[in-house]
């Protein structure tokens, strides 16, 4: 935990985007399996806590402290976080803490009940950059000016493996992300996952220099698409799952069930997100009501629709792959077109 | 407790006679050297060797009309009936904590002031009073500093670790910088430190007074591939200034107790925060004003709520004083 602690603290520090990259470098070629690991998920935001939450914290905190000063002190600092790590009023001889991977297997498996005593024993036990650290991991709120995309950056820096490889299988990885080191250390091939969680990199647009571009492309290596005032996605289907990547290689599937609830087959569709009725796309605001919310509303999901635009299909399995779940009497390939109309619009390619 | 024969802007009601003024006075007694508590052109200041000296070297020997040294220790009459005595505060050399009495009352004006060991100040001398005046540049349960040879230790720490880059610590000039370089020869490190231009004059001061700083060497001038791996000392405004330019790839660090709060050292570029403050923490605040066993407080210099409320949770009369110009003027380096 105490090198994990200096982790963080270095990153949130350290203005340089290289430095932080060369921080974790360092970090992960350092550290044991499984608490790296546990780490890359901390800094990629993919690790939360059924009963941690910063509420528990506060109600520790308040319990030894005089809400009023709280208050005030919280109202100077103005991050819950560090008003907690900084007016924790116990301080123990400073013992060692848990190893990462034992502090994350007590935050998962301590009872609500207990689960005050236990933050309480640990605030008090850590030197003050490790309680910094802790209420950081345990809130879930880093704020460290690192995203996930940066610390993958650093994984392949450190292994030499080639970032887009990494980007791809990135979603069907699971904690603490062993099988992922040992690619990266060189001993294990790469982990295969199911297609359905793998992520392609984009195609993104890019500017076209007409003095010096248009005389080599022909235009009938290319087919033209409006620029679609929405954001763009990679919809891919599998196996009765539907993923929806952002650009980044973000899923982002939670915030629209309106949308991957609906369709389903097997296939790889490269495409625009967009919200609106019969595909009229409404305009960019209206979607941004939709975007970066964990839980999309009914009133939301009524207003404003989701539907995909798509430009481009990646990948399609033949209908022989199996069955698809649809109720019987109801031809497989039937349903599933149907239900892929309704939200997913194709244009016809002549 | 009687009516205190201080008033709330620190005048001492018998004699007229000022206590850190933020204005000119006909009479002044000055607790320390710095610009907000220490001013130009008071009639006469009564201060300790120490600050008369800081005085006369920042302002010049005519800063006052007339100075008046009081070591520790000695009590002084004055006019009204009033006795004097000057009592370490530990904040900076010379720094004091002014006590008052008048028929049998005893008032205390702490100035700024820590209790820690610090071997650039004279050690902070607890004094029993009926009212005491405290600061509160540090009056909220957040301020809980750490040690400060933990924080040297961190910033030698990452010396090692950048050989190949300059390590400019922004530092108050008068206190926190010879303090800085004080701890530094304290943990055994013993290379020369070098100085930026507005940091040699004091520093020269504090060893003609004694305090022993080893090699300090001024960075105008040096080479920058010489710098690598050294320590330079700068006030807080030039660390981000072009003149840190001339330094190689300089870690930017700030010594002061507003370094604890990280996401506020993150947003002003602070790559090295080292929380070592001259002042007293919450904990310090909240044991002297218990200890020094006063029924009254008066809050000023800072964060006066929390510090009112809690002596007011105690059973203590306490208050905050607004003393216009008291403001954080040198909040940067403390």
């Amino acid at each position: 935990m105490k090198k994990f602690a200096q982790l963080l603290e270095v990153l949130a520090l350290t203005p340089s985007r290289n430095r932080k990259i060369e921080a974790m470098t360092q970090y992960f070629a350092s550290t044991p399996d499984p608490d790296r690991g546990y780490a890359l998920a901390i800094l990629t935001g993919a690790l939360s806590f059924k009963n941690v939450k910063p509420a528990v914290l506060r109600d520790v905190v308040t319990a030894e402290v005089d809400p009023h000063l709280f208050a005030l002190s919280y109202d100077y600092v103005g991050d819950l976080g560090e008003t907690i790590a900084l007016i924790w009023p116990h301080h123990g001889e400073q013992q060692d803490l848990p190893t990462l991977t034992e502090l994350i297997e007590l935050f998962n498996t301590t009872s609500k009940s207990e689960l005050p005593k236990l933050i309480a024993s640990l605030l008090t036990r850590a030197a003050i950059n490790e309680r910094w650290a802790l209420v950081k991991l345990a809130t879930g709120a880093l704020r460290i000016g690192v995203n996930a995309r940066l610390a993958k950056t650093a994984l392949a820096e450190m292994s030499g493996k080639d970032l887009q490889a990494l980007e791809e299988i990135w979603h069907g990885l699971r904690l603490p992300y062993t099988e992922l080191f040992a690619w990266l250390d060189g001993k294990a091939s790469r982990p295969d996952i199911d297609h359905a969680s793998r992520f392609h990199p984009l195609m993104l647009s890019n500017p076209i220099d007409e003095a010096k571009d248009l005389a080599v492309l022909a235009p009938a290596d290319f087919s033209a698409e409006w620029k679609w005032d929405g954001i763009r996605v990679q919809l891919i289907l599998s196996a009765g799952r539907a993923s929806l990547f952002s650009r980044t290689g973000d899923d982002i599937a939670e915030s629209f069930p309106d949308l991957v609830d609906n369709v389903f087959g097997e296939a790889v569709l490269d495409g625009e997100l967009l919200v609106g009725r019969e595909f009229e796309a409404a305009p960019f605001n209206d979607l941004q009501q939709r975007l970066n919310r964990k839980v999309a509303t009914q009133k939301l999901l009524d207003e404003f629709p989701a539907f995909v635009r798509v430009y481009d299909i990646l990948l399609t399995v033949p209908k022989t792959s199996g069955p698809c779940p649809g109720p019987s009497g109801d031809s497989a390939s039937k349903r599933g077109s149907n239900a892929i109309r309704r939200r997913v619009w194709m244009c016809r390619r002549s | 407790m009687a009516e205190p024969f201080l008033t709330r802007d620190l005048r001492i009601a018998p004699n007229g006679i000022y206590i850190d003024p933020p204005q000119p006075q006909v009479r002044a007694i000055v607790t320390h050297g710095h610009a907000d508590h220490a001013r130009y052109g008071h009639g006469a200041v009564l201060a300790t060797p120490d600050t008369v000296a800081i005085m006369k070297a920042r302002y010049g020997e005519d800063a006052a009309g007339r100075w008046d040294e009081l070591p520790f220790g000695e009590r002084r009459q004055l006019d009204g009936g009033v006795t004097v005595s000057l009592h370490p505060a530990g904040h900076i050399l010379g720094s004091a904590q002014v006590l008052l009495e008048h028929k049998g009352q005893r008032i205390v004006v702490s100035g700024d002031y820590k209790r820690l060991d610090d071997r650039t100040a004279q050690h902070f001398e607890l004094v029993k009073c009926d009212l005491l005046v405290t600061e509160a540049t540090f009056g909220l349960p957040v301020f809980q500093h750490p040690r400060p040879a933990d924080e040297i230790a961190r910033l030698l720490r990452s010396v090692a670790a950048f050989p190949e880059r300059a390590h400019v610590i922004g530092c108050y000039a008068l206190g926190k910088a010879q303090r800085v370089i004080s701890l530094l020869r304290q943990s055994g490190y013993d290379a020369p430190i070098y100085l930026h231009g507005a940091m040699i004059r004091l520093c020269e001061l504090y060893v003609e007074r004694g305090i022993a700083l080893g090699e300090l060497r001024p960075s105008l001038d040096v080479p920058k591939a010489e710098l690598a791996g050294q320590i330079v000392i700068a006030p807080p405004s030039a660390i981000k200034d072009r003149w840190s330019r001339r330094l190689p790839d300089p870690v930017l660090a700030v010594a002061s107790g507003w370094m604890s709060v990280k996401q506020r050292a993150r947003q002003s570029g602070v790559e090295l925060p080292l929380v070592i403050s001259d002042h007293a923490d919450w904990n310090e605040l909240r044991q002297t004003i218990t200890e020094t066993g006063a029924e009254t407080i008066w809050v000023t210099h800072g964060r006066e709520d929390a510090l009112v409320y809690w002596s007011q949770q105690q059973g203590l009369a306490a208050e905050p004083l607004r003393i216009e110009a008291y403001e954080d003027s040198e909040l940067d380096g403390e």
